[in-house]
């Protein structure tokens, strides 16, 4: 049996992003083939200029529309996103997105002010989701699959300077330190 | 109205971030301490912070002060302190690359590459409104699942710090109201002693407001002290300019 094609079906007629776990089970591989999988199917995707992409978020994987094409689509759906966002959310946005799984603390202290607000309304707009870890008794918030399809990116490594943002030096010092105040 | 106006809420470190840019400045401990006075004045008269970023706003105010103070009074300054000023700098700095990196994706977002995920369309080839949301439990759910289930909710909100005991400020006299009379009676009598000044006071908060505001009004030169001698009486006298001279 092909994998991958099985996988292309999967992902062919889910209209929700289906978590590699799931998919996993489903047709009973491990789960890091399964991954290797869908990563080349991405890959290829992007490769050969296809209509659509796999694009990825937390473990989650769906096909969407190309970036190239938005405009026909919109149109083909009479689409009204406009796709306006508010600084503070834009700015709470990059850094839960950039730094995520993040917790609100850490939020707060990279943009040093109460966040509350912001998180509860971006929770509601779907664009975040919040994560409990009950060992640490914690909630870690991470950017929504709808959110990276709000940027027409595949995944957030796409986003510009990812892997210098994603572990920036100070950041870890400065959260220690401030723990310690 | 309220969200709007919280929405478009900058923090203390947009604020500062701004301040330092308009002064073309690096992000240093010499611009911090520069711009201290103007983040003060920032706060004093802005409209836009509530009462809840107020606090937040005091803290950066008191960080900046202390910033300054240690550009007027090195010596003063501890090793341990020194960390906490470049702490500041270092947030600051951080907080810059991510105001950066949301200025690159407020331009992905405004290049409108929205991605689609397939969709079952209706007869007009329109997405299906959504539907109103209802509550559907959803299956396999007992009793006792809900009961562990708020259990575990309830635990998560409880497990909130234990609050600090409130103690609300008594509002008495500010230094500002202090520097309004003594003006008003330096204008009546040109000239005090300083120790009848002080013992009008009925507490030693008051003592401490009506010295520091006599201290103001001398760094402003509205006034000078005079000593005879020694360990002698102290007068408050106006200051005069075609006097002193």
């Amino acid at each position: 049996m092909n994998l991958s094609s099985q996988l292309e079906s999967l992902l062919f007629i889910s209209s929700k992003p289906l978590a590699v776990k799931e998919i996993a089970e489903l047709v009973g591989a491990k789960a890091k083939e399964v991954e290797e999988a869908l990563e080349t199917l991405a890959h290829d995707y992007k490769e050969q200029n296809r209509g659509f992409i796999l694009i990825k978020n937390n473990g989650q994987y769906q096909l969407t529309t190309a970036p190239e094409n938005t405009e026909l689509i919109s149109k083909f759906l009479k689409d009204e996103t406009s796709g306006e966002l508010s600084q503070p959310s834009l700015e709470a946005l990059t850094i839960i997105a950039y730094r995520g799984p993040i917790t609100k603390l850490e939020l707060e202290r990279i943009r040093g002010v109460n966040c509350s607000l912001i998180l509860r309304n971006l929770l509601i707009r779907g664009l975040v989701e919040e994560k409990v870890d009950k060992q640490k008794n914690e909630s870690f918030y991470s950017v929504t699959l709808d959110f990276i399809k709000f940027l027409g990116v595949s995944s957030i490594e796409d986003l510009p300077d990812y892997e210098k943002l994603h572990r920036v030096e100070s950041l870890d010092e400065v959260l220690e330190e401030s723990v310690n105040l | 109205m309220m969200e709007l106006n919280l929405e478009k809420f900058q923090g203390p470190l947009g604020i500062l971030l701004k301040l330092i840019e308009q002064e073309e400045m690096d992000i240093t401990e010499i611009a911090l301490a520069k711009i201290a006075d103007e983040f003060l004045a920032y706060v004093e008269t802005s409209q836009n912070i509530g009462p809840e970023e107020m606090a937040d706003f005091l803290v950066m105010a008191a960080r900046l002060l202390y910033i300054k103070s240690k550009a007027l009074l090195p010596y003063l300054i501890s090793a341990e302190e020194e960390e906490e000023i470049t702490e500041l700098e270092n947030q600051l700095k951080m907080y810059k690359e991510f105001v950066e990196a949301s200025a690159k994706i407020a331009e992905l977002v405004g290049a409108k590459k929205f991605l689609f995920s397939p969709v079952i369309l209706n007869k007009n080839f329109r997405r299906p409104k959504k539907e109103k949301p209802s509550f559907v439990p959803p299956a396999g759910i007992t009793q006792v699942l809900l009961h562990d289930r708020f259990a575990e909710l309830l635990d998560r909100l409880q497990a909130k710090e234990e609050p600090l005991d409130e103690k609300s400020l008594v509002g008495k006299i500010s230094i500002d109201e202090r520097i309004d009379y003594i003006r008003e009676m330096l204008s009546k009598k040109l000239r005090f002693s300083f120790s009848q000044f002080l013992k009008t006071a009925s507490s030693k908060t008051e003592i401490i407001v009506n010295f520091l505001a006599v201290l103001e009004l001398a760094k402003q030169r509205e006034l000078v002290f005079e000593q005879d001698e020694l360990f002698s009486e102290i007068h408050v006298v106006f200051r005069n300019d075609d006097i002193s001279n």
